[in-house]
């Protein structure tokens, strides 16, 4: 009887350091902890990122139409990627996410395969980076409905961030020419009442921006494009700060009287700023 | 007299060194069976091969590509943004005859002619503009390609050829294979590389080829009655293909 109830003990502890995984699902838990820097980095195929009003990081892969390659066979073809050498992948040894922690941050690294999809459920207000590492043409990475600080790195394709609320600080990585990031339905109102002085800042690096701003946003555009065209449908012509005569490829420019300021910049893309429908 | 013979020698053993200068459209001269390598900067390029004697370079028309995104958007003025130049400037070395040609412009769009009597062709540019694209037409020499751009479109060639690309999508179309041709010490005369782009390759139904396809997380696909050892029609020219994280299209031709 004494030992039943010691394995009991024991199960509930564990149950409360581990990631759980219950069907496929894998959950973290935030108990106690949503004060920390939560970092995830996820190694491989395309991730949607959710913010939800929980206490739990919750990782679960999904099917998701378009995105898993596996099922994509054109029509008239056969998959024979059977037949072919492969070169071979990382091991995804277990545990998966490999979690690390300090007093001040939390690192998770999950891996998949190139042709999965997976959902984390983030929640909504704590400090969060996801960085997706996936360079493959199918890739895709999304990221909504989180209200606190931000911090968005991809290699992917495409990236789409849409209502946020948080400062937000999206970096493009890789070489790679022709991505996207996309941003709409920003929560601009409340971002304007954050004291971070680094609100909202866009690198784009190899890449093109999309951006949808509310037709009577009151900001001030700080924009730099060393190759790439900008393309908008708001007035844009230099305001009286600047820029600098020395600036190449810029531009900073107030919608509505000038307010908050929104960083862009990118190297090699285009950039498209357009009034939110 | 010595320092004179000095300098004599000096200039056998460098090669032949042409002066930079600029110009609006570049002809060299090149002798029957020479080795052609060029390397080119931030601009899209088009490479045609013809029956004459000179390397031509010359600006092309910027390709007008509006993408959907464009729509209802008007273009916004930047700051000191500096216009095209219209000239090419250009270094090119010629030692036994190889000419090695580095292209500088600031034109987004260049065509470049090669005579079809070139014993090998090479082609280098890291390229970040991101529309660029590498198209090379009627080309029937071998040739070789490192690039880094958006989309490169071979067409109507015969090769042998080595194409190695790090992000743009790879498509070939319309290409002459010969059987019986070796590509330097390698036993594949054709080989397709890429590092994060698909490539999407036409064949004639009646090819005779042994393929060697290799993937690290990308899919295959074909359209060709492949056989499981990866023999097409029974087997015959060496066609290497591979990519680290993109696709490998392998389609029929249409006629």
């Amino acid at each position: 009887m004494k030992s039943f109830f010691l394995a009991l003990l024991i199960l509930a502890s564990v149950k409360e350091i581990c990631a759980q995984s219950i069907s496929n699902k894998i959950v973290v838990s935030l108990v106690g902890k949503k004060d920390k820097f939560v970092k995830v980095q996820v190694l491989g195929g395309s991730a949607y990122v959710e913010g939800y009003e929980g206490d739990d990081l919750i990782f679960e892969p999904v099917s998701v139409d378009g995105l898993n390659a596996s099922s994509d066979t054109p029509t008239g073809m056969t998959n024979i990627t059977g037949l072919s050498t492969k070169f071979p992948s990382p091991a995804i040894n277990a545990p998966n996410p490999r979690v690390s922690e300090d007093e001040l941050a939390m690192l998770l690294i999950f891996r998949q395969s190139n042709q999965n999809v997976v959902r984390i459920k983030v929640p909504s207000s704590v400090h969060f980076r996801i960085a997706l590492s996936n360079p493959s043409p199918d890739a895709k990475l999304s990221v909504k409905d989180l209200t606190g600080e931000l911090e968005v790195s991809s290699d992917a394709p495409i990236t789409e961030i849409s209502n946020t609320s948080g400062p937000l600080l999206f970096g493009s990585s890789g070489a790679n020419v022709g991505k996207l990031v996309r941003i709409s339905n920003i929560n601009w109102d409340k971002l304007a009442l954050n004291s971070s002085k680094r609100k909202f800042w866009i690198l784009g690096a190899f890449g093109d921006i999309d951006i949808s701003l509310p037709e009577n946003l009151k900001a001030t555009l700080d924009i730099v494009n060393k190759s790439g065209n900008v393309y908008s449908d708001f007035k844009l012509t230099p305001n009286s700060q600047g820029p600098a005569k020395n600036e190449k490829n810029s531009i900073i420019s107030d919608i509505n009287g000038g307010g908050l300021t929104i960083m862009l910049r990118t190297e090699t893309g285009n950039m498209y700023i357009r009034k939110q429908k | 007299m010595k320092q004179a013979i000095l300098l004599v020698l000096l200039h056998l053993f460098m090669g032949v060194t042409y002066a930079q200068t600029a110009f609006k459209r570049l002809t060299l001269s090149v002798g029957k069976g020479s080795e052609i390598a060029i390397i080119t900067g931030n601009a899209s390029v088009d490479i045609q091969g013809y029956d004459g004697d000179y390397i031509v370079v010359e600006h092309a028309p910027a390709r007008q590509k509006t993408t959907s995104l464009q729509d209802g958007l008007t273009e916004v003025a930047l700051n000191n943004r500096g216009e095209e130049d219209s000239v090419i400037t250009y270094t090119a070395v010629e030692k036994n005859n190889l000419f090695k040609i580095n292209i500088t412009s600031n034109w987004k769009h260049l065509s470049i002619k090669i005579p079809n009597t070139t014993s090998l062709f090479s082609i280098q540019s890291t390229t970040l503009m991101p529309e660029a694209e590498l198209r090379i037409e009627n080309l029937m020499c071998p040739f070789s390609v490192d690039v880094s751009m958006k989309t490169i479109s071979i067409t109507n060639v015969s090769g042998p050829f080595a194409v190695k690309s790090y992000s743009g999508k790879v498509i070939l179309k319309n290409i002459s294979w010969k059987p019986n041709v070796r590509w330097t010490s390698s036993p594949f005369p054709y080989v397709i590389r890429s590092k994060n782009s698909d490539i999407d390759i036409h064949f004639p139904d009646s090819l005779k080829a042994d393929f060697s396809l290799r993937t690290v997380s990308g899919q295959i696909f074909s359209g060709l009655p492949i056989t499981p050892d990866l023999k097409l029609n029974g087997g015959g020219i060496k066609i290497l293909i591979e990519t680290d994280n993109g696709n490998i299209f392998l389609r029929k031709s249409v006629n």
